[in-house]
Order: structure tokens, then sequence, then C-alpha cells
């Protein structure tokens, strides 16, 4: 037994006992890892097309030394920002990711600020409440800012909405009957509410498995729903008539997501791997964007790792067309994103970048 | 005797952690298995590995503070350690998202700093082992009383 000058003691039978405990504790988290159905491990059994160039660098990057934030909106000059954890505060970058100013929308109320989503479509901004279900109207512009309340006893409960314009919107509405979410288009001023009810079908508990990605686009005046947990979204006209339901290109028909009901209280929870199909859309150019965790058969494992693939479809029918990837900003992680004509915006994290589509 | 006085320090630190995260992760049992099983690694296992982490936890706090079992626990302390990180480093590398179920305000750490105080306690794990003498005081102690009793129950 040797002992140095620092107090230790190093005999053999503690190194032995010590390598054998290393050993040990790695080779069991590598048969975790063996044992365990990873996400992207086995092949997923689809095919990528790619465009000319598939790798987009980006074109300006900006540190925002903050995560948490999501793009509210676009406008011709301006990206808009807000973040979860201070939704009321709207952060406005010209294209070259200079920050332009910050502007205060309004008091926050006694509402739950995590529960508030912030939608921009200039010259409005929306401030949707999730848990009351009520959507607030403001302007862009100038000092008082019109607020035009918006809430109706008789609406139902909703957890999403898209404004169609400052007086009707599609809102992800709660089913209390069936149980399940429901496409519904409501209007202020107006009780009567529009329901569809062909549009969202339930797999697993009409709610969690159902989530996903609300859009609209005013040119092409359609609404899609892109669901994140398999691969299937639908589209429908303004008046909420299914136009088609289509799959996106990998092989998850069912949502693979566990669901549990929690005992101490009455809400249920997501017991298994988030696994985001379609993780992000986006409707821009006559064509639906989805950034997807899946990856191909004939894709690159570390290609899929420094880049983030987004897959785009013919909005007309929903036709595959090819994909293309957004370079990573180090090991951050994908958030939100939307297009502007040729420019695409993306939040990684604590990073706002831009990507030009050109080429 | 200054090696002992460290090793006790480090013993009472392990036990320390294992006592608080074992007991918040059984206090808030129900998300602590939920959690476990949003992990990509842990979900076909969840139900049991929910179970064993915070009573092994446990069961090597309780050894550590007993002389006799120390050195095994030191062992199972830093087994427990290089496990945890080596979980971590590995649910890393997927992008998706990623469960932390270590409780307590542990849980508020960010991703290298966690590494970096696992990697504190797998150092002060096996500086102890290493510090750990042959025979402790107390060691001894506890063999002559073993013996006294055993001289005791034989006669």
């Amino acid at each position: 037994m040797k002992s140095n000058k620092n107090g230790f003691t190093f005999s053999r039978s503690k190194l032995i006992t010590l390598g054998c405990c290393t050993l040990l504790s790695i080779t069991s988290i590598v048969a975790l890892y063996e044992l365990s159905d990873v996400p992207n491990k086995k092949k997923n059994g689809f095919r990528r097309e790619y465009r000319n160039n598939p790798f987009l660098s980006p074109m300006y990057s900006k540190a925002l030394n903050l995560g948490g934030y999501y793009i509210s909106g676009l406008s011709n000059s301006y990206i808009y920002l807000s973040n979860y954890s201070d939704p009321l505060i709207l952060m406005r970058y010209d294209y070259e990711l200079n920050f332009i100013s910050s502007h205060n929308i309004g008091k926050s109320d006694s509402a739950r600020q995590e529960a508030v989503t912030v939608k921009v479509d200039s010259p409005y901004i929306y401030v949707i409440n999730r848990e009351t279900s009520e959507i607030h109207l403001y302007s862009l512009f100038g000092k008082s800012h019109p607020k035009l309340g918006f809430h109706n006893s008789l609406h139902p409960k909703f957890t999403a909405a898209s404004p169609l314009s400052p007086t009707t919107f599609i809102v992800r509405a709660i089913d209390t009957q069936l149980n399940q979410y429901v496409l519904a288009k409501i209007a202020t001023g107006n009780q009567e509410v529009k329901f569809s009810y062909d549009a969202l079908q339930k797999q697993i508990d009409g709610f969690l498995d159902i989530d996903g990605q609300l859009l609209y686009e005013a040119d092409s005046n359609c609404v899609i729903y892109v669901y994140y947990y398999r691969n299937q979204f639908i589209c429908l006209d303004s008046n909420l008539n299914v136009v088609y339901k289509a799959n996106s290109i990998d092989t998850n028909r069912f949502s693979k997501l566990g669901v549990k009901k929690i005992n101490s209280s009455k809400f249920t929870a997501i017991s298994s791997p988030q696994i985001f199909i379609n993780a992000a859309s986006y409707i821009a150019n006559g064509k639906l964007f989805i950034k997807s965790d899946m990856m191909a058969d004939n894709e690159d494992r570390r290609l899929f790792g420094k880049g983030f693939v987004i897959d785009e479809y013919d909005l007309k029918d929903g036709r595959y067309i090819h994909s293309f990837y957004l370079s990573r900003m180090g090991k951050r992680k994908f958030d939100d994103f939307q297009i502007l004509g040729n420019r695409l915006i993306a939040i990684q994290e604590d990073y706002l970048v831009e990507y030009d589509l050109t080429f | 005797m200054k090696k002992t006085l460290i090793v006790n320090v480090i013993a009472s630190l392990l036990i320390l952690l294992f006592v608080y995260t074992g007991t918040s992760k059984l206090l808030g049992f129900e998300k602590f298995r939920i959690e476990l099983s949003k992990s990509p690694l842990l979900t076909s296992f969840a139900g049991w590995v929910a179970w064993i982490i915070p009573v092994v936890e446990i069961v090597v706090a309780i050894m550590l503070a007993m002389p006799r079992f120390r050195l095994i626990a030191l062992y199972g302390s830093f087994s427990l350690m290089v496990m945890f990180t080596a979980y971590l480093i590995a649910i890393l590398q997927f992008s998706f998202y990623i469960p932390c179920t270590c409780g307590g305000v542990i849980q508020s750490m960010s991703w290298s700093a966690h590494i970096v105080f696992n990697c504190f306690f797998i150092f002060l794990s096996l500086s102890a082992i290493l510090m750990y003498p042959r025979k402790t005081n107390t060691d001894v102690d506890t063999q002559i009383h073993l013996n006294k009793k055993l001289n005791y129950l034989s006669r």
C-alpha cells in the first residue's frame, strides 16, 4: 500500500473496486440505451428528397441573451418577438436583426402570464389567453392602444386561436361532450359558433394526442392544423370545411404518446418521450413548411445532427415537394420559425437566426 | 485524525445530498415517475426505476452514516454519481425533450452546471474512498464491541 503526500492511499483492491464500479455504472447506462426505443435509433422507413443546395447557412444571427422567445409575427419591415416568461413585452428587430425597440403591450392582469400567446399581424397585436379563453386586440401604432376586449361566456373555451380578421377567429375549442378538442370559428359580437367535428381526430385522450399547430394564411385563405405527434395535417377553408387531409412523409400514422391520469389531480399528463413528428410549421409562398424531428433512411446522421430538417409541402393538395436543412447554432435546440418571402426567421434557444431561401 | 475527519465531512455531504434528493423524489413520486417515463432511455422501465433510485439513495445515505458500512456506501455513492453523469451525457445526445428528475433545487441547474456538480461529487466520493484508512478507530471499536457481544453470547 502506497500513501502519498495528499493522504491518499492507493491500494490495489481499492483501485480494482473503483474500476469495477465505474465500468458497471457506465455499462448499465449503455445497456439502457441498447434496450430502449430511442427515437431515430432504428430506421424510420421513409426517404427525403432534397432541393439544390439543401444546407442553408445563416445570413444573420443575433444572440438574444435569453431563451424562451418565439416569433409573434413578421411584417414587411420588422420581426416581432415575444418571450414566454414576459409575454406582454414585444421586441422589434429589423431584417438585419438589429434590435429596434421594445414595446409594452399592456399591463399584465391577474391572468397567469404563461398562458398568454401574442400574435402580431400588422397593424394588430392579438393577445390570446389560453386559460381564460380571452383575446385582446391592440394596435401596433400609437400610444393609446384601442383595446377591444373579446370574451363571450357563450363561446366555448379554447386553447389556441388564429385570427382570420380582427373580429373572426379560428380556435381549437374544448368540446366537453365529445371530450376532445374541435376546431371552431368564432366572431366578436356574434354568439353563433361554427364547429368542425370532422377535422380533428381523437387517437388517445383527445387532448394531448391532438395537440398541434393551428395556422392561417390570408393569401391562400387556408387554415392548416398540423399534429405534433402523428404524421398528419388538415387543410380547411376559412369556413372550416375540410379541403383535404394529408400525411407528412414519415410513417407515424398513430400517435405513440403515452398518456397517464394523475391520481392526485384531475389532469392527465404525457408519460412517454415527447417525440415531435412535426415540431413546428408555417405557411408561406403557397407552401407548408414543417420542421420534422424524424430522420429519413437516406439521411446522413451527422448532417441530421448539424442541422434542422424542414420539409416543404404544396398547400394545394398537401403533396410533399422536397426538404432542406437549416444549420444549427452550436448544440442549440430549435424553437420556432416563420417565413416572409425568401426570408426564414428562426429561434434556436437564445439565438435569432435569419436564412435566405433563394438560390 | 485529519484523514478521518475529511472522510467524515465528505460522507456527511453525501448523506445530505442523497437524503435531500431521495426524499424529494419520494414526496413528488407521481411527478417523478411521469418525468422518468418521458425520458427516451427510461420510458419502458420508469415504473420500477422510479422506486429503485430514491430507495437506493436513502439506503446509501443510511449506510454512510454507519461506520461499518461507510466504505461500501462510498463505493455506492461513487457508482451512483458516475451512473447519473453517464445518463446525463447520454441523454444530452438527443435533441428531444430532456427531462430532469433530480428533485428540488438541483433540478433548476443548467445541464453543464449539472455535470460539473456531479463530477464534484464523484471527485468527493473518490477522494473519500482513497483516503479511507484500512481500519478506522471506529471500525476497531465496533469490532471490539462485536467480539465482546459474541463472547457474551457464546458464554
